[in-house]
Order: structure tokens, then C-alpha cells, then sequence
């Protein structure tokens, strides 16, 4: 596969503040890549010298094989859709689309067609001789959608874009991105803090934190197998459990905690005389009234919270440490007060950190 | 309660009223009707009425003197524009701190009387003033220039006094600018040249707009900046009221045109209200 955009080990630097460090990334021809991150993880200074508002202090970006790191926005075949949209309140709908044509001095009628098009791509035929100002937070949406893609750009940037809109419609929108994303075969690369939304909607999600990717997959490999704390404790829910290797069993590790035992699947990736942290996700959570084969952590369900299509059982354990269990199912719910074991299919504990042991 | 909130904002509001009345509505309306009298044989006016004084203005010679002066404000208009605009989009790349010193640099000299900083361009203009030594010592010239009590001279004199004008209202209009349009244009293929005609020039026509108003109308009436600097070569509206009232002592004369430069400037504001203008953007 070819990449469009690739960034070796690229670093911004504002005064003392270190934003984005060593990060590099390659992103394939038509693929929807998501940055994802928590606010000031460095994810839009990444976007914004991709689009040639910020110049890397250090690594490069390259387009299409081409080194771009100084090469001005106006020259980068890469559009931006941005998240107050940016639409010039002075024109038309039909004028915001044709700006980036008439830049190029398009002739005036190969630019009518395409705007035309263009509209009716993303729904708003008809909306031409409307100013920005007397339209939805939606339909401006999608004018600034339509005001990048018809330039055909090699990759769109999105930052952010659906953050202003309320839940339902973002929703709608999300889908209407990807599927306008398939339909065109575009390179897309999304910014969000929503892990809903990029889930939703990525070929492969980028977590970052403090300015580097922590975990680059597919989103059920980011969710099913978190490769640190970081990625399992931001993408959704988690339940930490840590403790000390104690033997070897049917190439299952047994881990010593505070709290008990409880039991891993082997990796041969980690050597064994460490601190291991192990996360599990509160649906792979099992309840049983007796010790299960290879578990001896217990505690007390404190409470029931019933959240709609599911409900969030709370655990404590003897360390006053909490546990989350979601269960799906009406039945088998425990009652309050009652003392339980936790247990889990091994291959649903992920490691995802290690420590070396206290001496 | 409400009572008495209501005597204290009269209370506080009364003054100004009154001021307003005694010294703007009154004198405005005495004009008014004195333009309609006639000239008394030593000065002050007789009563009776007439428009023979508004007939009088049509006279070649005062038409001539309005329509210079008309061409003069227009000009002052143009360079104050010419200057401000650039001023301003230099200024707007700065940081916030250098924006407010360079607004304070424009603004303080105003605290100063207009008399006292046009005779310190008199002392620079002079055929033995600072420019002409200055120029002589370098031998770049072997005569002194007359530079004063030129056109030219007038007009720098009204663009210097009138400046702040213009740039106050741009900068405020420019400061609205989100700056993420302009990033949106570059992005979209738009170079500077491109970002100002299409971006910046078209969201700041209030500012644009008001500050010519606020430039041309004050530059009709500034009779002294043209007495000191222009001498005996320029007069304009303004110097011509003056000389009816003080020289010629024909005060109806002079109060017909007083009514006739207001209705002049009324009319400016309405075309200027006609192309969309704000009454705000002007302060008023």
C-alpha cells in the first residue's frame, strides 16, 4: 500500500513546552486515520503541520514522497476542514465552495458545474445563494466539507469538526463522513477527543499522549488489546489489577496481588521476574460464589447501577480498591452485600505494564 | 423601590440633557433661524425674512470654494486610508502588548491642543525651518523649498490631525476577524495578495467605511489646520464661515452656510447609512 503522508520522527517545540515528540506515522492512500487523545496530547499541532500551519522544529513530514515541511498551505495539496468551520460569513454558499477553485483561476463555468456537483454531494442542492450565516450548525458542516473536498486534495484533514454540533446530529454526521469517505476513496485524517466517534468511524485509530503515539490498529485491537496503561484506561473502561509472577501453569502465568490470585495468559514478551499490570474490561468481569481454578480475589458487591441497556455492578475488594463489572443480561445479578470471587477468561487480562521488582 | 431608582436616573441623566439643550439644540436652532435674516450695518442681524442667503450660495465663488473643499477632505480621506489600512494589518500581526502601545502611540499626541501641534509643523516646515536647514546642510538642495503654506501642506495637516480617525475604526473591525478564516483562505490556496483582497479588505468595510466618514466630514470644517498651514492659498468651507461671521460680519450669510454644511454632511450619512453603514461604527 502506498502512503500519502508520512511523518519521521517529527517534533514541535514552543518555548520550553515540548507538543509533539518523535512521533512518526505513515498513513495509506484512502484509509480514515484517527488521532485520538486527550486535550493538549499534541494531536492537532500533529494536524496542523500537516497542513502546513506550523513548521516541524525537527523531523519531516512527507507528501506523496515529497518533503513538505516548509512548504506553505497554499501550496499543499492537502484541504482542512476546521472545527468552527472557518466558512467566509462575507460569501455565498456556492462563493465558500468556489474559493478554493477560483484561487486556482478555474474558468468560471467548469467552476459553476463543479460547486453544483459538489452541493449536491453533501446534500444541499439549492442551497447556493444562502450566506453561511443563515444556516444550521449541520448544513455549515457540510458547505466547509464541500469547500475542501473539491479541491482534491491528496488527504483530507479534519479537526475536530463534528465537536460544535449536538449528539444526534453528530451521530448522523459521523456516518455520513465515512460513507461520503468510501464513496470517494479520500485519504482522511480526523482529529477527536471521542473515542465514540473515532471508534466509529476509523480504519485505524493513533492514540496519542503527551505528544506520541502510544497505540496505532484497527479500534478493536486498540480496545481488545491495549498495549499500555494509557490506551486501556482512556478507550473505555478498565479494570487494573497488578502484582507479582508466581509460577508457571499450562503456559498460564498465576499472579500474586494484594488482594490474591489471579491468572494471566503467558506472554513470552515479558520476562518474568517483574511487577505486572494487568487490565480487564469491566464485561469480561465474572462473579461467582465460589473460588474459581487459578482466582482467589474476593470482595463485596456494594452496589447495583442500572444504566439503561446495561448494569454496572461495583465490587470492593479487601484493599477498599474498586471493581466494575458490566453485565448485559437481566438475570444473574448480584444482590448487595454478597460476597463474591473475580474471575475471567485468561485471554481477556491484557498486560499492559511492567515495573521492576521492589528488592 | 422602583420609584426611586427612577428620580435617580433622571437625576443623573437631567444634566447632560441640559447640556445638550443649551448648548447644541439652542445655538443650532438660533442658526437655523438666523440664516433667514439680514445683515445688520455694523454686524449682529436684523429681523425679517428672507432666503436670500441660501441663493447666494450658489454663486460661482462659493461653489468653486466648496467644491475645493469637497476635493480636499476627499484626498485627506484617501491618504489617511492609504496609510491606515497598512498601519493597521502590520500592527494586527504583532503581540497583543505591541498592538496597545501602538494604539496609545497614535492616540496620545490627541491629548495635546491642536493649535500647539500644528505650530510645531509650522516650525518644521518653514522655508527657515528644520526640513529646509536640514536639507540645505546636506546640500541636497541650494534654496530653501516652500513647503508651507501650500496645498500640500494643508493636506498633511489634515491627514496628521485626522489619522487616528481612520485607524481606530479599522483596528476595531480587523481585531473581529476570526484568524482562523485566514488560515481557512491560505489553506484553500489563497496567497497574501489573495487573503487581503478576498478576506480582509471585504470583512473590514464597516471599519473602512466609518473612518472615512469620520475623516471627511471633520476635514470640511477644519479651518485652522488650512489658516495655519495653507495661509492665504486655501480656503475652505470652514475658513469661509469663519471670515463671514468675524471679517465680513455678515452673520445670516454665515449661518446659511453653517445650514448648508450640515445638510451637506447629512447627506453624506445618508449615503453612507444607504450602503449599509452602521450609526454605531461612528460612535454616534
Amino acid at each position: 500500500m502506498n502512503s500519502v503522508i508520512t511523518l519521521e520522527k517529527v517534533n514541535k517545540v514552543y518555548g520550553n513546552h515540548h507538543v509533539v515528540h518523535n512521533l512518526s506515522l505513515r498513513v495509506n492512500e484512502g484509509e480514515f486515520l484517527t488521532l485520538l487523545g486527550p486535550s493538549g496530547c499534541g494531536k492537532t499541532t500533529t494536524l496542523r503541520m500537516i497542513a502546513g500551519f506550523e513548521v516541524p522544529t525537527d523531523g519531516a513530514i512527507y507528501l506523496n514522497d515529497q518533503r513538505v515541511n516548509e512548504v506553505p498551505p497554499y501550496k499543499r495539496k492537502v484541504n482542512t476542514v476546521f472545527q468552527n468551520y472557518e466558512l467566509f460569513p462575507h460569501l455565498t454558499v456556492a462563493a465558500n465552495v468556489a474559493f478554493g477553485l477560483k484561487m486556482k483561476r478555474v474558468k468560471r463555468s467548469e467552476i459553476k458545474d463543479r460547486v453544483a456537483k459538489m452541493l449536491s454531494l453533501v446534500q444541499l442542492e439549492g442551497y447556493g445563494d444562502r450566506k453561511p450565516s443563515q444556516l444550521s450548525g449541520g448544513q455549515k458542516q457540510r458547505v466547509a466539507i464541500a469547500r475542501s473536498l473539491i479541491n482534491q486534495p491528496k488527504v483530507l484533514l479534519l479537526d475536530e469538526p463534528l465537536s460544535a454540533l449536538d449528539l444526534k446530529l453528530r451521530k448522523q454526521m459521523q456516518f455520513e463522513l465515512k460513507r461520503l469517505q468510501r464513496k470517494l476513496d479520500f485519504t482522511f485524517i480526523y482529529v477527536t477527543h471521542d473515542q465514540e466517534e473515532a471508534m466509529t468511524m476509523s480504519d485505524r485509530v493513533a492514540v496519542m499522549h503527551n505528544g506520541n503515539i502510544e497505540q496505532i490498529g484497527h479500534p478493536r485491537d486498540i480496545y481488545e488489546r491495549p498495549q499500555t496503561r494509557f490506551v486501556s484506561d482512556f478507550i473505555g473502561e478498565s479494570n487494573f489489577f497488578s502484582g507479582e509472577f508466581d509460577k508457571n501453569v499450562d503456559d498460564q502465568w498465576l499472579i500474586r496481588s494484594k488482594n490474591g490470585f489471579f491468572t494471566v495468559s503467558a506472554n513470552p514478551a515479558f520476562e518474568t521476574d517483574k511487577k505486572f499490570y494487568a487490565s480487564v474490561r469491566p464485561e469480561n468481569i465474572l462473579l461467582s460464589e465460589a473460588p474459581v481454578d487459578g482466582f482467589s480475589i474476593s470482595g463485596t458487591v456494594i452496589d447495583n447501577v442500572f444504566i439503561g441497556g446495561f448494569t454496572r455492578t461495583i465490587v470492593r475488594l479487601e484493599d477498599n480498591t474498586e471493581i466494575k463489572k458490566t453485565t448485559y443480561s437481566k438475570s444473574g445479578i448480584l444482590p448487595v452485600d454478597q460476597k463474591v470471587y473475580i474471575h475471567w477468561s485468561k485471554e481477556d487480562a491484557v498486560i499492559v505494564d511492567t515495573e521492576p521488582l521492589e528488592k | 423601590m422602583l420609584k426611586k431608582i427612577n428620580i435617580f436616573k433622571w437625576f443623573t441623566i437631567l444634566p447632560v440633557y441640559l447640556w445638550m439643550l443649551l448648548f447644541i439644540l439652542i445655538p443650532n436652532l438660533y442658526i437655523f433661524a438666523m440664516s433667514f435674516m439680514k445683515r445688520g450695518i455694523y454686524g449682529g442681524v436684523e429681523w425679517g425674512f428672507s432666503i436670500k442667503n441660501y441663493i447666494g450660495i450658489f454663486h460661482g465663488m462659493y461653489m468653486s470654494i466648496f467644491f475645493q473643499s469637497m476635493l480636499l477632505a476627499f484626498e485627506t480621506t484617501v491618504i489617511c486610508l492609504l496609510i491606515a489600512y497598512p498601519f493597521t494589518m502590520f500592527i494586527m500581526n504583532k503581540s497583543k502588548i505591541f498592538q496597545t502601545i501602538a494604539i496609545a502611540t497614535v492616540t496620545i499626541p490627541f491629548m495635546i491642543s491642536s493649535l500647539v501641534r500644528l505650530f510645531a509643523w509650522i516650525t518644521l516646515l518653514r522655508t527657515n525651518g528644520v526640513i529646509n536647514t536640514l536639507l540645505l546642510h546636506l546640500h541636497l538642495i541650494h534654496q530653501p523649498l516652500s513647503i508651507l503654506y501650500t496645498n500640500g501642506a494643508v493636506i498633511l495637516g489634515m491627514v496628521y490631525m485626522l489619522l487616528p480617525f481612520m485607524i481606530l475604526p479599522i483596528y476595531t473591525s480587523m481585531e473581529k476577524i476570526d484568524g482562523g478564516l485566514i488560515e481557512a483562505a491560505k489553506d484553500l490556496g489563497a496567497r497574501d495578495l489573495n487573503v487581503i483582497s478576498n478576506i480582509l479588505i471585504p470583512l473590514t468595510i464597516p471599519g473602512i467605511f466609518a473612518g472615512s466618514i469620520l475623516v471627511f466630514i471633520p476635514s470640511l470644517g477644519y479651518f485652522f489646520v488650512s489658516d495655519m498651514l495653507g495661509g492665504s492659498q486655501t480656503i475652505l468651507i470652514g475658513s469661509l464661515i469663519r471670515d463671514e461671521f468675524l471679517t465680513a460680519r455678515n452673520w445670516p450669510f454665515g449661518a446659511a452656510l453653517s445650514i448648508f454644511l450640515i445638510i451637506l454632511t447629512l447627506v453624506v450619512l445618508r449615503i453612507y447609512s444607504k450602503l449599509g453603514g452602521k450609526m454605531d461604527d461612528l460612535g454616534v
